[in-house]
């Protein structure tokens, strides 16, 4: 006994009696919860009111009947005032209820849990949208109630003589101008007019925008998207969990709330939120993406409110409801001025570069020129770009390995650093992003008049909304437009990117819309089509196979042949050539960069095919080498990148080859490429003498490294170390590459023949005049005969000594036959040919390349 | 609270005629009953319409008090009516334009209570109150062998357009009785402007 009162943790103040086995105990009432305790003030605020509404009656009575003595006034307010005196009993009973919650668990427990818990847990078992329909029905039932009860006794009348008489009264009292009502009245009424006129505009102004589509409505399905299926999939999910949310809720879960379809222009995120709408037992609401474009503050507010209010309400309804978003950095961008669709002049320059670096395509038109450098790979390309970029004082993104763009959901990228050099507002601006973001993260805030704010006046706890369901999908060509906030899971949970389809996608696109059009197609050639419709989409391949179409009508024939859609191809890719004829001598200099470049290319690049290549102008552009890449790639080695550079000194380094040491200004772009290439080869990609990465430079953490290179300070950058080992590394790689085209000096002429004879060559004719098989368009074989080597070494001497002289070229383009190579003149001086001037040649302009630098030319046989 | 409880508890004090709007104001005896014109369908009398500005009350000492006491030529206990008449509803009202045409109500006609045979008035005061003017007669009238104690109060706004009137009758035996009472109302009457 002595230790059971010894102290008082010892031993439990009274004996339970035996310890019941663990896990057995009965729950400990006194940590159960009790009721938070009210402040004196909301404890007694409505007795408070009440009293206060009883005293304000008694002293009306008092004030209004000079006769009347303090005790009648009191007794005849008590008289007349039952239902007052019947919710101060209420309050009373209420409070008092509150008391003992606020002390006792089991009351608290009991009431909370077993009665009401009770009724409302029956309640939350019914059907969310009967539910929704019956409060609605209520809450009338119980305006009515009381507006009949306060007007009957106004008029002193029953309380549903009250309610049908209102109408007729309350028009009677506002528009009879006999009644003399109060100024106050008056001016009541007028302001109402005036605020009504505002209410009534800015309503009108809110509709619109917003298409709702019933189930079964739309035709589009899942079938009809082709070559999408990994993100197809991931979407089916989505719809799947929205269809039958049980199977997740049932497990803890919840139905992803947002999805962003992400990715170039037509790759499908559209056809795919479509095929959703057809697929969906949902209703589907689609957003036009200048809806929220507005003319007035608070409009696209309005319009966010509106639309979720419609959701919420098509949520009930059908148990889940999609909305898509269509372009949705239209309305999800803090930068809206670029996104949206009424770019200004200076703003649609910078939106093509963005475009042109989301889509990964060269930017048109921009800065950064390409040169012949069509064939650059799709990385380097890229990179080539966010120079461009750099050099326009925008920030490029942030540089996955290899170089390539990661169009990061967070942080920022170049694309958002070009938008926020605009306008810079609220994505459909003022407060409409800010609206949409509220709406979609406070779908679990209490909602309602009564719920919100009568409740918490009776200080009681707001009652949880209805679990809407409500999956927001979203489709954007510029992610990094969007807010981060917007992105966040929550908002939206899921990111996926609608990318290029890959080869097996393309094919099954091709088939999808060869299949609707007459064609001779063998499903070999409709393979290649995908192999080398590299980066095509969904939309381009439609278009492709339309301008085939288009080209077999235009040849009158009704089948659509391979080589049709080799030719819409080029034209969709390309572009029209433009009408332009080189003088003599100069359309072969052209074909004999292009021949280096594509040979070049042929030997050393092994994971990308020829396209195409060209010596018809388009533009500043004199021709051009297109690859395709023969697999998708994510990163470069040094090894391809070392090709890659070398492939474009080809042309320098040919030039120099073919034509005495001389160069012409067409290989700058080139040099600025391959520059740029080693330069991030040496400094930060450990393809160098040295590890360390410049990138992370003192001076430059936290920088972007394109600034680094190219954003002016750094020009003194070659006459540095670094530059300096640059400067040998091109130095070494255009020596490599010059010793490859000397020995390949046959081959280059050859492709430059084909070239200069057709002006447009597929990567097969040129693969067939190098290795001497029969191409789509050239027989190469008739490039191997020993007579057709010397006559284009003869015609290219021609060509040279014309330049040096600036004279005609005394010998024309030569014209190869397969049998036994015979050659044909196609003699360029006519008789009518005007006699052009003759002036002194001058000294080489370049040094010579040494033992690679064949000068003066000689043929295969040794023979000057 | 508990005075409020306690001030249910108990009777009232007095029962009250009131015409906010005319300013008329009546205390009556605790015991006594007032008939408003919702009490009885307002049409059977058509002084009673609302809509053309006329207002009256019956009141009633009558422990079994009845609207019908008002007609009784001598009635046994204090009866009498509160009303309030826009002069343009009243035959002849255009030469209600003095204090003895007020007086002359008492009879219902055009005979002066000062000078009618069979009437004596016991009490008579004019009263100016600056925004009405009128006076208080109180009058023994013989009837048929009967006598009846009629007290009027009458007045008349300064445009002579809305006439304010309260009468109480009672026969001799039943003023002699209730005289105090009859007396306190004449009194508690209180016009406001």
């Amino acid at each position: 006994m002595a230790e059971r009162t010894a102290g008082s943790l010892a031993w439990p103040s009274h004996d339970a009696g035996p310890t019941p086995p663990p896990g057995t105990e009965a729950p400990d009432p006194a940590a159960r919860p009790r009721r938070r305790p009210l402040d004196f003030w909301d404890r007694v605020k409505f007795l408070w009111l009440f009293a206060v509404i009883f005293a304000f009656l008694a002293w009306r009575r008092l004030a209004d009947n000079p006769l009347v003595s303090a005790h009648d006034a009191l007794r005849d307010t008590l008289l007349s005032t039952r239902v007052l005196q019947a919710l101060f009993a209420v309050e009373v009973l209420r409070q008092g209820h509150y008391l003992v919650a606020e002390r006792s668990a089991r009351w608290y427990h009991f009431v909370a849990e077993t009665t009401f818990g009770r009724w409302d847990r029956w309640v939350d078992g019914r059907d969310p949208w009967a539910r929704y329909r019956a409060g609605r029905l209520a809450k009338a039932a119980l305006v009515l109630a009381i507006g009949g009860a306060v007007l009957g006794v106004l008029w002193d009348l029953p309380w549903y003589q009250a309610l049908f008489d209102a109408p007729s009264r309350i028009a009677g009292t506002l528009f009879d101008t006999a009644q003399g009502l109060p100024l106050i009245f008056n001016v009541l009424f007028i302001m109402m007019i005036a605020v009504g006129q505002f209410v009534a505009i800015f309503w009108f102004l809110s509709r619109g925008g917003v298409d709702v589509y019933r189930p079964q409505e739309v035709k589009t399905r899942f079938s009809d998207v082709w070559g999408q299926d990994p993100v197809l999939d991931r979407v089916k999910e989505n719809i799947v969990f929205l269809e039958n949310p049980k199977a997740i809720e049932d497990k803890g879960g919840y139905v992803p709330g947002g999805i962003l379809l992400w990715g170039p222009p037509g790759t499908g995120k559209t056809l795919m939120a479509e095929a959703v709408a057809g697929e969906t037992g949902r209703p589907f609401v689609f957003v036009d993406p200048g809806a929220f474009q507005a003319m007035f503050i608070g409009v696209g507010v309005l319009k966010v409110k509106s639309l979720f209010r419609k959701l919420r309400r098509l949520a009930l309804r059908y148990g889940g409801v999609i909305v898509f978003f269509d372009e949705a950095d239209s309305l999800g961008s803090r930068g809206g001025a670029v996104a949206s669709s009424s770019p200004g002049a200076s703003s649609g320059a910078w939106r093509g570069v963005a475009a042109g670096v989301a889509a990964g395509l060269p930017p048109g038109g921009s800065r950064f020129d390409p040169g012949c450098g069509h064939w650059a790979s799709a990385q380097t390309r890229h990179l080539l770009h966010q120079v461009a970029l750099a050099e326009l004082g925008v920030g490029a993104g942030e540089d996955a390995p290899g170089g390539r763009a990661a169009p990061g959901l967070a942080g920022s990228g170049g694309v958002r650093g070009i938008i926020m050099g605009g306008m810079g507002m609220g994505g459909g601006g003022m407060g409409t992003l800010q609206a949409l973001l509220s709406e979609m993260s406070g779908l679990k805030k209490p909602r309602g008049f009564l719920n919100k704010y009568v409740r918490r006046w009776l200080n009681m706890t707001p009652k949880a909304p209805f679990n809407y369901r409500i999956l927001t999908m979203m489709a954007t060509n510029l992610p990094d437009a969007l807010d981060p906030a917007l992105l966040r899971p929550g908002r939206i949970d899921r990111a996926y990117q609608v990318g290029f389809p890959s080869t097996a996608g393309r094919e099954r696109t091709y088939r999808g819309y060869l299949n609707k059009i007459s064609h001779d197609l063998s499903a070999e050639q409709v393979h290649r089509l995908a192999v080398i419709s590299t980066r095509a989409t969904g939309a381009s391949i439609k278009d492709i196979v339309n301008e085939g179409v288009v080209i077999a009508i235009r040849e009158q024939r009704d089948t659509v042949t391979y080589q049709d859609l080799i030719k819409a191809k080029h034209l969709k890719t390309h572009g029209p050539a433009d009408d332009w004829t080189y003088s003599d001598w100069e359309g072969h200099a052209v074909a004999v960069h292009e021949a280096c470049h594509a040979v070049a290319m042929y030997r050393l690049r092994t994971r990308e095919a020829i396209d195409i290549a060209t010596i018809e102008r388009r533009g500043g552009t004199g021709g051009f080498v297109s690859p395709v890449p023969l697999e998708d790639q994510f990163v470069e080695w040094r090894r391809e990148l070392e090709a890659e550079v070398m492939t474009f000194l080809a042309s320098l380094a040919g030039e120099r080859l073919f034509f005495d040491g001389d160069n012409s200004q067409g290989v700058g772009g080139d040099l600025r490429a391959s520059t740029t290439i080693v330069m991030t080869m040496t400094t930060m990609h450990g393809m160098g003498e040295t590890v360390a990465s410049h990138a992370t430079s003192l001076g430059l953490i936290g920088r972007r490294q394109i600034q680094m290179i190219e954003d002016g300070t750094d020009r003194q950058f070659l006459e540095t170390e670094a530059g300096r080992r640059v400067e040998a590394r091109l130095q070494e790689l255009l020596g490599r590459v010059g010793e490859l085209l000397a020995q390949d000096r046959h081959h280059v002429l050859a492709v430059a023949h084909a070239l200069e004879t057709h002006k447009t060559i597929s990567g097969e004719d040129i693969v067939a005049v190098v290795e001497g098989a029969r191409g789509p368009m050239v027989d190469g074989s008739v490039y191997h005969a020993p007579v057709a080597r010397a006559e284009l070494e003869t015609y290219h001497a021609a060509v040279i000594r014309a330049m040096k002289e600036h004279s005609r070229v005394e010998r024309g383009l030569p014209r190869l036959h397969p049998e036994g190579a015979e050659v044909d003149l196609v003699h360029r001086s006519g008789p009518d040919a005007a006699p052009r001037p003759t002036y002194p040649a001058g000294p080489p302009l370049g040094p010579p390349l040494g033992p690679s630098s064949p000068t003066p030319p000689t043929r295969p046989d040794g023979t000057p | 609270m508990a005075g409020i409880a306690l001030a249910g508890c108990g009777g009232p004090d007095n029962v009250y005629v009131a015409h906010a709007d005319a300013g008329v104001f009546v205390r009556l005896p605790a015991d006594w009953t007032v008939f408003t014109f919702a009490d009885k369908d307002p049409t059977a009398d058509p002084r009673t319409d609302p809509s053309a500005g006329t207002w009256r009350v019956v009141i009633d000492g009558a422990v079994d008090a009845d609207r019908a006491h008002i007609e009784s030529p001598s009635p046994t206990e204090p009866v009498g009516f509160v009303e309030i008449l826009p002069t343009g509803l009243i035959e002849g009202g255009e030469q209600i334009s003095n204090h003895a045409s007020l007086r002359s109500l008492l009879l219902g006609g055009s005979s002066d209570p000062l000078d009618a045979p069979g009437v004596d008035v016991v009490a008579y005061e004019e009263i100016d109150l600056g925004h009405h003017w009128g006076n208080r007669v109180v009058a023994e009238v013989r009837r048929d062998g009967d006598t009846v104690v009629m007290s009027q109060v009458a007045f008349l706004d300064d445009g002579s357009n809305r006439l304010q009137v309260m009468r109480v009758l009672c026969s001799a035996d039943c003023y002699e009785l209730h005289e105090a009472e009859i007396t306190a109302v004449l009194d508690s009457w209180t016009l406001e402007g």
